[in-house]
Parts: C-alpha cells; sequence; structure tokens
C-alpha cells in the first residue's frame, strides 16, 4: 500500500504577515486580512480592496543581492521556502524534491516582457527578465537558492493548483521514489489579477446577489510550502510530523468533487462520520456549487455534520497559495484542538457545523480539505491527526 | 505496480499533421521551417516552425473554436488524433477514469498577447466589462487542459504541468505515475505551445535564436528555431489495453528528472541535471546503459546546450556514448517548447515499434565539442529496444524519458540477446 | 562626450545591474572572472548601454563589454561612427 506520508515543516507567507504564527493569529481572531490596495493603478473601481502581503521585506530573510531581477510572485515563495527549510542539513536538501502549485504564476513577468517588446521596441528589452516570463521559473529560483537538485515540478491549474503540488508530492513519496519532498504554492496579487477580478464582477458587493457588499472575498496573494516526508524516516529523525497525509485526489467536472472524496473514502477504509473538519474553499463564486453539493450527498447523507471553515474570507482568494494554507488551517486546527471563525461562509454551507461565527473548541482526527477551481477541476486532500 | 503501454499517437507538428504523415517527414528528413506568418509587435518576420493550414473546425464545433486560443486548438487536435488511434470510445474513456496531463512553455501567450496589446496600443484593455477576466481567463495555462478535459469529456484528474521546454516529459512521467499506482487506467499526456512573440524577441535577445535554420551539434550552429506544435500520446495500462485488443505501440519503462540549481539559461558546466536524470531514468527502469539503442536528444542548436548534453552522455555512457546513435529532430521541426518533448517521445515510440532512428539534418561540420554519433542527414534502419527521450529546460530543470519495444511477456525479455 | 564622463555612467551602471559597490569596480577588471558577473547580467549591461547612447551592439561585440574600461572603448567608438 506505500508508504505513510507526515508534514514535517511549514512556511506560511500571507496578508496576515510572514509565518506561521502571524496566519494562526489572524484566523484565531476571525479577522479580514483585505485593505485598500494602491500599490498598483486600480483606475475606474470605487473600492479597490485585496489582500495584500503588507510591510512585505523579503530582504529581511533572503539577504540584500540577486533580488533586484526577481518578480513578487518569486519573492514570496523564496520566502516560504526559506521558512520551512529552516534547520535542514545539506544532504537532506539535496535528496528533496520540489513541486510547486500556481494559478497565474508569471504572468505579471510575462505581460510585462509584452509591453516592454510595444513600449521600448523589441531591441531593447531586457535579457535577464526574459527566463521570469516561464511559469517554472519561481521553483526554479527555489531549486537554485536553496541547491535542490532531486526534482523540480511546476503545476498549473487553477484555484486547486496548491492542493495539486500537495498531492503530487504526496504520490511521490507514499510511492518511495523521493523521501522527502518541498510543496505547496504561490501567487501575487498584481494590477492584472486585480482589474481581471474586478471586471469578472467577483470583487465582494460586486454581483452578488445573496451577499451584502462587506461579505464575499477578495482577490489575495501568498505563498504557502509544506515539507512532505516518508513517515518512518521522520521519526527516524526525531523530527515531529504535524500531520499525516492519507489520500488525495483530482476529478474533472461537475461531480468531480463528489467522486474524488468518494474515492479517497473508499481506499483508505476512512468512514464519513470520522471526518470532523471540512476545511472548504467558499469564496461565494459559482464553481463552489460543486462543493456544497458533494458535502451534502456525501458527508450529508450519511448524517454527519462536520465543523467547516473557511480561510478565505480572512486571507482572500490566493490561488496557489490557497489550497496549502487551507491545509495549514487545518494542521493548525488539529494541534490546537480549535476550529476558527470563519470571516465569510455562505448559507449553503449551514447543513454543517459553520461554528456561528465563534471560535470552537473541537478535537479533530481527520480533516477534509476540498478545493474547487472555474474551470472545472476539482481536488481533495484527507488529513489524520499525528499521534 | 501496474505496466504502462502506449496506445496511441496524436500530433500537429510543422512537418506534418498525425502520425503517419509525420513518420514520412522522418523517414525523408523533411523540415517545416521557414519564413512564418506570424506577426510580432516589432513587425520583425521570424524564421519558425509554424503548422501551415491548420484548420481547427476539422477536430471541433466552431462554437467551441471561438472560445479558444491556439494553443487550445492545436492540443485538442492532437489529443482527438491520439484517442481515434488509439481507437477508446468515450464511455470506455470515463469507465477508466481518463485524465489529462498537458506540459506547455508559454501556454496561451497569443492571447495574452492580444490583451497586451490593446492595453498598450490602444488604452482600452482594462475599461470594456468583463473583458479582461475573460482575456486574462483564456490565457492562463490551465485554461488549455480544461478546454479538453470539458471537450473530450475526462472524468479523471487534470493536471497542466508548465515545466518549459521539458513540460511533455514532465507530462507522459506523470500519467505513467497515475497508471502504475493503479489510480487510472487511461491517460492523455502531451504538450503544446503555439508562436509566442515573448519566445521570439527574449530567445533573440539572449543571442539563442538562429537565424534561418538549427543545425543540432554543427560545428556552426547558430542557435534555435522556435517552433509550435502538439503532441498527445495515450498512455494505458498493459491489462486494459490487452484486455481490449489495442495495438500496443510502446512500453513506457520509466523516467528521471533532476534539476541544474545553477542558473535560470545556462546549463550547469558538467551536465549535473542531465545526469541525474539519465541516470535516475534507467535506475527506475532497471536497465544498464547497454540497453539504449537511441538517443533522442535534446539538441537544441544552441553552443551551449548541444555542448553539455554532449558531456552529459558521456559521462553517463561512458565508451558507449560511442556506440548508440543520438539525434536532434530539432533540426527538422525546430523547437516547438511545451510540445517538443512530446513530440519526441512519440517519435520514440514509431522508433522502438519501427526499429528506425530519424536523423540529424543541417548537419555539415563536427565540432570538436560535439564527438557522437549524431545519425547526420539521413535515418538509419536498425532494432531500436530502448530509446531515451531527453528533454531540458530553463530553470535547469532536467528530464529523461524510456521507452521501450512492448513484450507481453515481459519487459525484459530483449534483455537475453 | 568626455572620456570620463563616460566612465563614470558606465560604472555606476554596471554597479547598478550588477549590485556590486562602484567603489570597488576597478576599470580594468574582467567581470565575469574577477566579480563572477553571470551572462545574463552581462548581456544586461549591452542593453543599458545600448538605450543610454542609442548604440546597437552586435553579439561579436559582447566579449568587449566584460569591463569597465572595454565597454567604454567600444561606447566611444560606436559613438564616433554614429557621427561620421
Amino acid at each position: 500500500m506505500g508508504r505513510e506520508v507526515v508534514i514535517t515543516g511549514l512556511g506560511t507567507v500571507s496578508c496576515f504577515g510572514v509565518g506561521l504564527e502571524a496566519f494562526w493569529r489572524g484566523l484565531v481572531e476571525g479577522r479580514r486580512g483585505y485593505g485598500h490596495l494602491d500599490c498598483f493603478s486600480t483606475a475606474g473601481v470605487p473600492e479597490p480592496v485585496g489582500c495584500r502581503v503588507r510591510d512585505f521585506n523579503p530582504e529581511q530573510y533572503l539577504g540584500k543581492k540577486g533580488l533586484r531581477q526577481l518578480d513578487r510572485n518569486t519573492l514570496l515563495l523564496l520566502t516560504a521556502a526559506h521558512l520551512a527549510l529552516s534547520g535542514m542539513s545539506a544532504e537532506e536538501l539535496a535528496e528533496l524534491g520540489l513541486v510547486i502549485g500556481t494559478s497565474f504564476g508569471s504572468l505579471s513577468s510575462i505581460y510585462g516582457y509584452e509591453i516592454d517588446i510595444n513600449r521600448e521596441g523589441p531591441n531593447l528589452i531586457s535579457p535577464v527578465k526574459f527566463p521570469n516570463t516561464v511559469l517554472n521559473s519561481p521553483a526554479s529560483r527555489v531549486n537554485i537558492a536553496h541547491n535542490l537538485t532531486a526534482y523540480s515540478c511546476t503545476i498549473c491549474n487553477g484555484s486547486t493548483a496548491g492542493l495539486d503540488a500537495l498531492g503530487y508530492a504526496f504520490r511521490a513519496v507514499r510511492r518511495g521514489d523521493y523521501a522527502a519532498f518541498l510543496a505547496g504554492g504561490g501567487d501575487e496579487l498584481n494590477q492584472f489579477i486585480f482589474m481581471g477580478y474586478h471586471s469578472l464582477s467577483l470583487l465582494p458587493g460586486q454581483g452578488r446577489s445573496s451577499a451584502a457588499p462587506e461579505k464575499g472575498v477578495p482577490p489575495g496573494e501568498g505563498a504557502c510550502l509544506l515539507v512532505l516526508e516518508e513517515e518512518a524516516r521522520a521519526n527516524g529523525k526525531r523530527r515531529p510530523a504535524f500531520a499525516r497525509i492519507r489520500g488525495y485526489e483530482n476529478c474533472f467536472g461537475e461531480d468531480g468533487l463528489e467522486r474524488a472524496i468518494s474515492y479517497i473514502l473508499d481506499k483508505t477504509g476512512v468512514e464519513p462520520r470520522e471526518v470532523n473538519l471540512v476545511v472548504v474553499s467558499a469564496v461565494g463564486t459559482r464553481p463552489e456549487r460543486r462543493e456544497v453539493r458533494a458535502l451534502r450527498n456525501i458527508l450529508g447523507r450519511q448524517g454527519c455534520r462536520p465543523a467547516i471553515f473557511a480561510p478565505k474570507g480572512a486571507v482572500g482568494e490566493c490561488y496557489g497559495a490557497g489550497g496549502p494554507l487551507q491545509v495549514t488551517a487545518a494542521i493548525m486546527a488539529m494541534r490546537e484542538g480549535m476550529v476558527p471563525p470563519s470571516a465569510y461562509l455562505p448559507a449553503d454551507y449551514d447543513d454543517f457545523d459553520c461554528g456561528g461565527g465563534r471560535l470552537q473548541k473541537k478535537e479533530i482526527n481527520y480533516a477534509l480539505i476540498t478545493s474547487v477551481g472555474c474551470d472545472g477541476i476539482n481536488s481533495a486532500l484527507l488529513l489524520q491527526k499525528c499521534c | 505496480m501496474e505496466r504502462v503501454v502506449v496506445t496511441g499517437l496524436g500530433l500537429v507538428a510543422p512537418n506534418g499533421t498525425g502520425r503517419e504523415e509525420f513518420w514520412q517527414a522522418l523517414l525523408e528528413g523533411r523540415p517545416g521551417i521557414g519564413a512564418v506568418g506570424f506577426s510580432t509587435a516589432g513587425g520583425r518576420s521570424f524564421y519558425g516552425g509554424e503548422v501551415k493550414d491548420f484548420n481547427p473546425l476539422n477536430y471541433m464545433p466552431a462554437h467551441r473554436a471561438a472560445k479558444m486560443g491556439r494553443s487550445s486548438q492545436l492540443a485538442l487536435a492532437a489529443a482527438r488524433l491520439a484517442l481515434e488511434d488509439a481507437g477508446l470510445s468515450p464511455s470506455r474513456i470515463k469507465r477508466c477514469n481518463t485524465g489529462l496531463v498537458l506540459g506547455t512553455t508559454m501556454g496561451e501567450s497569443q492571447v495574452g498577447s492580444h490583451l497586451v496589446d490593446s492595453y498598450c496600443l490602444h488604452g482600452d484593455g482594462f475599461s470594456r466589462p468583463g473583458m479582461m477576466g475573460r482575456f486574462i481567463r483564456r490565457s492562463t495555462a490551465f485554461s488549455i487542459a480544461s478546454h479538453l478535459a470539458t471537450d473530450l469529456d475526462l472524468p479523471g484528474p487534470v493536471l497542466t504541468v508548465p515545466t518549459a521546454c521539458a513540460a511533455g516529459n514532465y507530462a507522459v512521467a506523470h500519467a505513467y505515475d497515475l497508471i502504475r499506482d493503479g489510480e487510472c487506467r487511461v491517460m492523455l499526456a502531451g504538450g503544446v505551445d503555439s508562436f509566442s512573440q515573448v519566445a521570439f524577441y527574449g530567445f533573440k535577445r539572449i543571442f539563442a535564436l538562429a537565424p534561418e535554420r538549427c543545425q543540432p551539434f554543427d560545428l556552426h550552429r547558430k542557435g534555435l528555431i522556435v517552433s509550435e506544435g502538439a503532441a498527445v500520446l495515450v498512455l494505458e495500462s498493459m491489462e486494459s489495453a490487452l484486455m481490449r485488443g489495442a495495438p500496443v505501440v510502446a512500453e513506457v519503462l520509466g523516467y528521471g528528472m533532476g534539476c541544474d540549481a545553477h542558473h535560470m539559461t545556462v546549463p550547469h558546466p558538467t551536465g549535473l541535471g542531465a545526469v541525474l536524470a539519465m541516470k535516475t531514468a534507467m535506475k527506475m527502469a532497471g536497465l544498464a546503459t547497454g540497453d539504449v539503442d537511441y538517443i533522442s536528444a535534446h539538441g537544441t542548436g544552441t553552443r551551449a546546450n548541444d555542448e553539455v548534453e554532449t558531456r552529459a552522455i558521456k559521462s553517463v555512457f561512458g565508451p558507449l556514448a560511442y556506440q548508440v546513435p543520438v539525434s536532434s529532430i530539432k533540426s527538422m521541426i525546430g523547437h516547438t517548447m511545451g510540445a517538443a518533448s512530446a513530440i519526441e517521445a512519440l517519435t520514440c515510440c514509431l522508433a522502438v515499434s519501427r526499429d528506425f532512428i530519424p536523423p540529424t539534418i543541417n548537419y555539415e561540420e563536427p565540432d570538436p565539442e560535439c564527438d557522437l554519433d549524431y545519425v547526420p542527414n539521413h535515418p538509419r534502419w536498425r532494432p531500436v529496444r530502448v530509446a531515451m527521450s531527453n528533454a531540458y529546460a530553463f530553470g535547469g530543470n532536467c528530464s529523461s524519458l524510456l521507452v521501450g519495444k512492448f513484450y507481453a511477456g515481459g519487459k525484459r525479455q530483449w534483455a537475453g540477446r | 562626450m568626455a572620456m570620463l564622463e563616460i566612465t563614470e555612467e558606465i560604472k555606476s551602471m554596471v554597479a547598478e545591474i550588477t549590485e556590486l559597490e562602484p567603489e570597488l569596480l576597478r576599470p580594468d577588471a574582467s567581470l565575469t572572472r574577477e566579480y563572477q558577473v553571470d551572462s545574463l547580467a552581462a548581456l544586461e549591461i549591452a542593453v543599458a548601454l545600448e538605450k543610454r547612447y542609442g548604440v546597437s551592439i552586435a553579439e561579436e561585440h559582447l566579449p568587449r563589454l566584460d569591463s569597465i574600461a572595454g565597454s567604454v572603448e567600444l561606447v566611444q567608438e560606436l559613438l564616433a561612427r554614429k557621427a561620421s
């Protein structure tokens, strides 16, 4: 059946700041991390809000040199990698695989290059910025920064990208191909993504019939990387495990999430009633109907009423970082025995235990993390508490 | 673990559409490179490998084609050809939890380029309602795989691996993993890229673009040629393929990855990642260097790549390196970016099933630094049991894929030669 | 333009691109060998020179940009050629 896979390292950069503690504190306090955006032009948007990582100072973590040519997306990821890998030896780094999920990745670098070609003319474009235009550039920079030679992969999968990267790494470690992986995802909030979000009426209060203007989820940014490791190896190195990954599936289509969750439960033998927390991707957009329906059909019908937590109302829709941030939230909920209040959760989820906007004490053994993308991709991952 | 076989090949390449047309082109050493019709912002014309006279309506209805960029159209065409080749019915696609792993370098760059042109030149990109969002969504790399999954009604895992010029190998490798793990019985795996002005001007800027032709391993090689295309392979568990009586083209034996962790565009001088990738692939497949009868090189035609790749092959194969034929089909079709290693994987499947080695054309003068047997200018007919396909990318992402002749009895039947 | 002026200008451009301290840059030192300047940064210097002085630098000129002195010499030559 393959090896057991545990999570032994976490690197988190969110709008609540750099580091795991800042992220968890923001969630527990039920804060909403968005603010007024003034770092790029938002002309024509009456109330430009987003969950940007404020006062982000990468030099503090990465040193001064060599950052000039990197895009923000890469800097966020490099910082998360720095946090996740602290204390690892050179030998461990040499066998560590890397997979990063992203939704838009190098978009601002690609568009920036196109703009330079137009404005400056093709003869005066920058050679140094050219490699930033490939989508695997941020991952490759992490490989270079930490001398990770074993494996480098990037997954570009919309909102599910980060969870898919974790699933990719999980399978590689379970199969025994690699002893450990650094996996997760990241995306930056830039002008293009923000204006795209705005033009599709996805900003809070825009075009949502059911939600009041203060509800809804603004676009966000962040990076979140986790160290996945074979359990026996982690034990051997006496490295404490945050949680065990039991299963992961990705299925396409309208009923894809339902199938993904039932495959996981079937393969692991975990009963629906044993799942006592679901960290959902709720952002108040259409694809979510797939999430609500899947939870109702698989858990609700069996009379299960797990706790529901939706972190995106707090940290924004962070695309590639979204899934790994959900997983991180679930890990912390397991460890601390408490479920934070959801800053934003549509009424559709009311069949389950939504916590009534309060911090709840709760013993959690199994947590399910779900992610649905606007293009029909659905992913789910099951975590188990490590004793 | 399940054995994984290839049962369908589909491609749209600058020198041919579909398996047989492409095969003929390889046999004749026919190039697909010329002045391209693609227009760039600087108004400069380029030499490249263009998929000419491509009519998306042969593969999809007009209302779907209208929603897609050129990369999605090329990829969907390749996928439909591959499914037809494999003889897979829609109901079987459903039953087998069929999924898709697609590689790309630039994604739907022409859609993004259009948006930027409209924004930069006319300043109206952001003002029209919905336009910005729709364009961004359509320009993302993952939109290609979503279009394919929707149109082909795929139920299984869908993943886009944008690992630049090695993306095709990554796609085949992951599809192989999903089948050998028993997660899926059938997977589509491939790669795609359409012309991108970022690629043309970017490679030109770093002096890696050849003016008119691609001459891998030649002393006077001047760089790569930017091309476009798509290829999709149908991978299937051996059990599933044999049960339905599908013709098996080849078997996927293993893969290996390595990362230079050295520089974004310059390969590691000793070929660290490339060596690791080749060694890991052979370890996974349980093969020795003597088993490999053909190496499909990354062979872009740039000074640095060809020299370092040669060095890496010698470091892995030792004295045997001089006996194994190494060729680069990029000499014929140029560098199709995200599609390149998918097209090359497909070529390796043809090589092992037809005992044939495609040539490196435009090879005129040997380079003392590149002294292997590059199959200059003429194809060769000789038994190919195992073919290795190398693909390397920006960021030092290196990959090697191994495909072998298929023997139902056991994968090592040919080993007792 | 005076040679001294060009030298100072190029020195500060090179310092900015390479993230080296301008005081430490010796005009005749090889950027790639002595300061381990990356090959893409060397190309970036070429682009910066093209932008600033309105000249066009061909691939065969690149080795001359390996030192500040070489860059100054090349720029002066190209400017003179442009003027004539």
